[in-house]
C-alpha cells in the first residue's frame, strides 16, 4: 500500500516538472491539473494507515501526560475507539460518495475520463485507517484483559514452580 | 439553542478534547465538526459533509504542493545537502562566540528559502545541528532554543505552506504572498542571530568559539553551500519567471535535488524510499488538520458565529489599531493552544473580512498572521516544532528547551512590531512584483 | 400569535463580490420583501457552506436549503443542460439565460429530479481577452489561452492551445506570459482588473457558462403554499433580471476598461466568423453523440436550444 502510495507521489513529481518542460518547450499536458490532483489523492489517503501506525498525528499531550498511566491508557485507547468508529463512517461516506459519481456518469473536466476509482481509493485508505485504530485499540484492550485473564494462571504455575523448587 | 452559542460551545467542546484526551488535532476538528453539523443540520448533512470535503480536500490541486515541497526537503535531508550547506556556514563562523548557534539559524534560513514546512525544516535542521552543537560543548538550552525557532523560518521565507494556505483561503497571490515574506524571515533572522549574540555574551560558557578555520579553508566550504544555492535559484527563479505554478515549483525542487544527488553519488535507493515515506507520513499529518480545520470551519459557519463576530468585531466604536492589536492577541492565544496552521484556517473566515474592512492590505495582513502564528509552533503547549525537535534531542528534557525557546520569543514580537510600524517592509517586494 | 419566521440557507461558491452572489442577494431581498418578512434568507457566499463540487449533493443532503453551482463542472452528469453551454452563438446574456431556463422547463431532465430548480442562468457569452492582438483566425495558432472545461474544447478546434487552471493563478500566469490570454464573460476585466494585462479584446461570443440554483426536495415540501408561489413566479424574472444586470455589467466594465486602459475591441473579419463557426461544429457534433448515448434525444434538445434562442433574440437581442 506505500509501494502504491510511494509511486503515486513520484509520478505526481514527474506529471507536473514534465508539465513544467513541455509547457516552456512546446505545448502543455492536457490535464496535467487534474491528474496531478488525482494522484495527490491517493498519495494522503494510501498514507493514512501507515501513519496513524507510527502515531504520526500531533496531539496535544500537556494536560493528558500528568494523568496517572492507567488513565492514560485508558484514555488513549478510547480516543482510538472513538477515531477508529468516525473513519469507518468517513470510508462508508467517501465509497457512497463515489458510487453516486460513479453511477451519474460524472467524468473530469479536461480529460473527460472517469474518475470515481481515484475516488474508491480514498475511500479505500480511510477504511485502512480505520482498520488501524481498531487494533491499535484491540492492542490497548489486550494487555490490562490480559493481566486479569492471566492472573489465575500465573498464580498456578508460581506454586507449581515452588513446588518443584521444594521437591529438588 | 442561538445558533451562534451553539458555535462558541463547538469551540469549547474542540478545546476540551484537545486539551483532555489527547485526541490527534486534526481528527479531533473534524469530529467535533462533523457532530456540531449533525447538531445544527442533520445526520444526514453531516454524513454528506465528511465524504465529499475530504474526496475535495484530498484531490486538491492546489495542497499538492504540501507533499512536493516536502518531497524536496526530504530528499535534501537525506542526500547530505543541508548538512553540507551548514558545514560551510560553520567553517565561516565557528570561531565566533555562539557562532555555531548563528551559523544553524542561518542554515535554518537557508532551509526555509527552499522548504515551505516548520516541521520538515525543525527535523531536518534538528538532526543536522543538534550533534555538531554537541561536539563544540554548546549548552542544549541554546542550540535546541536555535533549532527550535530558526526552524519557524520555514513558513515565513518562501516557499511556505502557511502562506499558501492563506492565499488559497482569501483569494490573495500567492505569490505576492511570498514575497511579502521575505524581508520579514530576514529581520527575523538578524534578530534570532543578536539573541544568540546577547545570550552568549552573558552566559560566556553557553557558546564557547570553535577553531579558527583558514581563508583557504573558508573557500573550500564554499562548494557545498552551492547545491542549496542552486536549488534556491531554480524554485524562487522560476516562481519569478513563470515557468511554473507554487506546485511545479515543489515539483521541479524534489526533482532537481534527486538530480543533484545523483550526480553527487548521495542518493540510493534506501534514502530514497526513506525520503518518500517520511514525505507521505508528513504530508498525511498535514492534510489531516487542514481537513480536520475545513470541517470544524464548515460547522462553525452554519452557527453564522463568524458572521455574528466579524461583524461585532468591526462595530465595535474603537480605533482600528485596537482591533487589529486584539486580533492579534488573539492570533498569539490561539497559536499557543494550537497547532498554528489549523488556528489559522479556523480563525481566517472570521477575521480576513474584518481586517480587510478596516483596510489593511490583505498581503501585509497575511504576512503578520503568519510570523505571529509561527511563533505558536515553538510555545507550550502545543508547540509543534519543539516537540520535534525534542524528538531529536532525545537525552534534552523538554523543559529546558521550552526554556530555551523562551529567549527567543521577544525576537518574534519586535519583527511583528517592525512590520506593523513600516508596512513597507512586508510590502515593498509584492510592489515590485505588480509592477 | 404571530407566524414563525421560516430561515433558508442560501449557499454559493463564488467570492461575494460576483455576479452569482449579486443575483442571489436580489433575490434575497425580493422573496423576503415578497413574503411579507415570512421568509429570511441566510447567505453563504464564497463557498464557506458548500464549495462548488459539492454544492448539489449538499443541497440533497440538506446542508444548505439552497444551492447555486454549475453544471458543467460536472461533465457528463447533467447532458441535457450541456446543449446550452455548446457554442452556437448568443447575443447577450439575457437571451442566453432565458434559453437556459425555457429549455430546462420545457424538458424537464431527469438529473434535476431530486431537487426543485428555482432558477436558471448564464454568465455572459464568452470573448478573447489578451496581451496580443487576435486579427485573423490565423492568429491563434498555438497561443496560449486560460480557458475552463467546455470552453477549452472549443478553443483548440479554433487552432489556440487551451490551458486549464484554477482562476486564482490567472493574473500571475498572465502578467508572466505562462497564458497569452483567457476566454472568459468581459466583466472580469474590470471586477479583476485582467484589463491592466490584456489590452486587447477579441469578440468571439459563441458559448456560456450556465448556473442552476436549485432547492432541497423537503425545504421545498414544507415551505406554505403562499411562498411557494413566490418563488415560483420570481423564476423565470430572476433568470432575466440576472440577464439584464450582466449585460449592463459588462457594459460597463467594456467602458471602463477604453476608457482606463485604452483596451482595444477587435471584432475578427465576417469571413473569418463564418469559418471559425464551421470549426467549431464537431463539438456540437460530439455533444450530441455523447447525450444520446446517455439516454437524451439531443438532435431534438439542439433544434429546441437554436429555435429558442432565435425566438428569444427577437424580443431581447439588443
Ligand atoms: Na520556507
Ligand atoms: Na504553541
Amino acid at each position: 500500500m506505500m509501494r502504491i502510495g510511494g509511486a503515486a507521489l513520484v509520478l505526481m513529481m514527474g506529471i507536473a516538472c514534465g508539465n513544467m518542460f513541455l509547457r516552456v518547450l512546446w505545448v502543455p499536458i492536457k490535464g496535467s491539473y487534474e491528474l496531478v490532483g488525482f494522484l495527490g489523492a491517493v498519495v494522503t489517503s494510501f498514507a493514512l494507515g501507515y501513519t496513524q501506525s507510527k502515531r504520526g498525528h500531533i496531539a496535544v499531550d500537556i494536560v493528558v501526560s500528568r494523568y496517572p498511566k492507567r488513565l492514560q491508557e485508558f484514555v488513549e485507547s478510547l480516543n482510538d475507539l472513538v477515531c477508529g468508529l468516525f473513519f469507518a463512517i468517513i470510508a462508508w461516506q467517501v465509497g457512497k460518495w463515489a458510487t453516486t459519481v460513479w453511477r451519474t456518469g460524472e467524468v473530469s473536466e479536461t480529460l473527460r475520463i472517469p474518475f470515481y476509482p481515484f475516488t474508491y481509493g480514498v475511500a479505500f485508505g480511510c477504511g485502512v485507517l480505520a482498520l488501524v485504530l481498531f487494533l491499535q485499540f484491540l492492542k490497548a484492550l489486550i494487555v490490562p484483559l490480559g493481566r486479569i485473564t492471566m492472573g489465575p494462571y500465573r498464580l498456578m504455575m508460581d506454586s507449581l514452580r515452588q513446588r518443584n523448587r521444594r521437591k529438588r | 439553542m442561538e445558533g451562534s452559542l451553539v458555535g462558541l460551545l463547538g469551540i469549547v467542546v474542540l478545546l476540551a478534547v484537545l486539551l483532555f484526551t489527547r485526541m490527534p488535532v486534526g481528527f479531533a476538528m473534524a469530529l467535533v465538526g462533523f457532530l456540531g453539523m449533525g447538531y445544527v443540520v442533520s445526520a444526514k448533512a453531516a454524513l454528506n459533509m465528511v465524504g465529499t470535503d475530504i474526496w475535495q480536500i484530498f484531490s486538491s490541486y492546489g495542497l499538492t504542493v504540501i507533499p512536493l515541497f516536502i518531497l524536496m526537503g526530504e530528499i535534501t535531508f537525506y542526500c547530505g545537502v543541508s548538512e553540507r550547506l551548514y558545514n560551510a556556514a560553520y567553517k565561516w563562523m565557528g570561531q565566533i562566540r555562539g557562532g555555531v548557534a548563528m551559523a544553524t539559524v542561518m542554515a535554518c534560513a537557508g532551509f526555509a528559502a527552499i522548504c515551505g514546512s516548520n516541521t520538515a525544516t525543525a527535523a531536518t535542521m534538528s538532526t543536522v545541528a543538534l550533534p555538531e552543537m554537541k561536539k563544540y560543548r554548546y549548552n542544549p538550552i541554546l542550540s535546541t532554543g536555535a533549532v527550535a525557532s530558526g526552524s519557524t523560518l520555514g513558513v515565513v521565507i518562501p516557499p511556505s505552506v502557511v502562506l499558501i494556505v492563506v492565499g488559497l483561503y482569501t483569494g490573495q497571490s500567492i505569490g505576492k504572498l511570498f514575497f511579502g515574506g521575505v524581508i520579514p524571515g530576514l529581520i527575523l533572522t538578524g534578530l534570532f542571530v543578536l539573541t544568540i549574540y546577547i545570550l552568549c555574551t552573558v552566559r560566556e560558557d553557553w557558546g564557547p568559539p570553535g577553531p579558527k578555520t583558514t581563508f583557504l579553508e573558508k573557500l573550500q566550504a564554499l562548494p557545498g553551500a552551492v547545491e542549496m544555492v542552486v536549488l534556491f535559484l531554480l524554485v524562487m527563479g522560476g516562481l519569478y519567471m513563470g515557468w511554473f505554478t507554487p506546485s511545479e515549483a515543489g515539483a521541479a525542487g524534489a526533482f532537481s535535488a534527486m538530480v543533484l544527488s545523483l550526480l553527487r553519488r548521495t542518493l540510493n535507493w534506501e534514502r530514497f524510499v526513506a525520503a518518500v515515506m517520511d514525505t507521505l507520513k508528513l504530508s498525511c499529518m498535514i492534510f489531516i488538520i487542514v481537513t480536520g480545520a475545513v470541517i470544524f470551519g464548515r460547522f462553525l459557519t452554519v452557527t453564522r458565529l463568524p458572521y455574528e463576530a466579524a461583524k461585532w468585531a468591526a462595530s465595535l466604536p474603537i480605533p482600528h489599531v485596537v482591533i487589529l492589536a486584539i486580533v492579534l492577541v488573539i492570533y498569539i492565544i490561539g497559536g499557543a493552544v494550537m497547532d498554528a496552521l489549523a488556528f489559522l484556517l479556523v480563525t481566517l473566515p472570521i477575521f480576513y473580512p474584518v481586517i480587510i474592512a478596516m483596510g489593511y492590505d490583505p498581503i501585509w495582513y497575511g504576512v503578520l498572521i503568519t510570523v505571529i502564528t509561527t511563533m505558536g509552533a515553538v510555545t507550550p503547549p502545543v508547540g509543534v516544532n519543539t516537540y520535534v525537535v525534542a524528538g531529536v534531542a532525545k537525552d534534552v528534557p523538554l523543559g529546558s528547551i521550552f526554556k530555551g525557546v523562551t529567549f527567543f520569543l521577544p525576537a518574534y514580537v519586535i519583527c511583528a512590531a517592525i512590520m506593523i510600524l513600516f508596512p513597507d517592509v512586508v510590502l515593498f517586494l509584492p510592489k515590485l512584483l505588480r509592477g | 400569535g404571530e407566524a414563525k419566521v421560516i430561515k433558508l440557507r442560501y449557499a454559493n461558491f463564488p467570492p461575494a463580490p460576483t455576479f452569482p452572489c449579486v443575483q442571489m442577494e436580489r433575490w434575497a431581498r425580493e422573496v423576503e420583501k415578497r413574503t411579507g418578512g415570512k421568509v429570511k434568507v441566510e447567505t453563504y457566499p464564497g463557498g464557506t457552506l458548500l464549495g462548488a463540487k459539492n454544492m448539489f449533493d449538499g443541497v440533497i443532503a440538506g446542508t444548505a436549503d439552497i444551492g447555486c453551482f454549475c453544471p458543467s463542472y460536472h461533465p457528463g452528469r447533467f447532458p441535457l443542460l450541456e446543449a446550452v453551454d455548446q457554442p452556437i452563438g448568443y447575443p447577450n446574456t439575457k437571451v442566453a439565460s432565458l434559453t437556459l431556463f425555457d429549455l430546462y422547463r420545457k424538458w424537464q431532465p431527469k438529473s434535476l429530479k431530486k431537487v426543485k430548480v428555482v432558477t436558471m442562468f448564464t454568465c455572459a457569452p464568452t470573448h478573447l481577452m489578451m496581451k496580443v492582438p487576435l486579427r485573423r483566425l490565423g492568429d491563434f495558432k498555438g497561443v496560449e489561452i486560460r480557458a475552463a472545461g467546455t470552453l477549452a474544447k472549443s478553443l483548440g478546434l479554433l487552432g489556440a492551445t487551451p490551458v486549464a487552471m484554477p482562476m486564482s493563478d490567472v493574473p500571475e500566469a498572465l502578467q508572466k506570459g505562462v497564458i497569452k490570454g483567457l476566454l472568459s464573460s468581459l466583466e472580469v476585466m474590470k471586477d479583476f482588473k485582467f484589463a491592466e494585462y490584456c489590452r486587447y479584446v477579441t469578440y468571439l461570443g459563441f458559448q456560456v457558462v450556465s448556473f442552476a440554483v436549485v432547492m432541497n426536495k423537503d425545504t421545498w415540501n414544507s415551505l406554505p403554499k403562499d411562498v411557494q408561489k413566490v418563488i415560483d413566479d420570481l423564476s423565470r424574472e430572476q433568470a432575466l433580471w440576472t440577464g439584464r444586470y450582466m449585460d449592463d455589467h459588462v457594459k460597463e466594465a467594456i467602458e471602463w476598461s477604453k476608457k482606463t486602459y485604452n483596451v482595444e475591441f477587435i471584432k475578427l473579419p465576417p469571413e473569418d466568423m463564418v469559418k471559425a463557426k464551421k470549426l467549431v461544429k464537431p463539438m456540437i457534433d460530439a455533444y450530441i453523440k455523447r447525450a444520446k448515448a446517455a439516454g437524451v434525444p439531443a438532435d431534438k434538445v439542439m433544434k429546441d436550444v437554436y429555435s429558442l434562442r432565435d425566438k428569444l433574440a427577437a424580443k431581447y437581442g439588443d
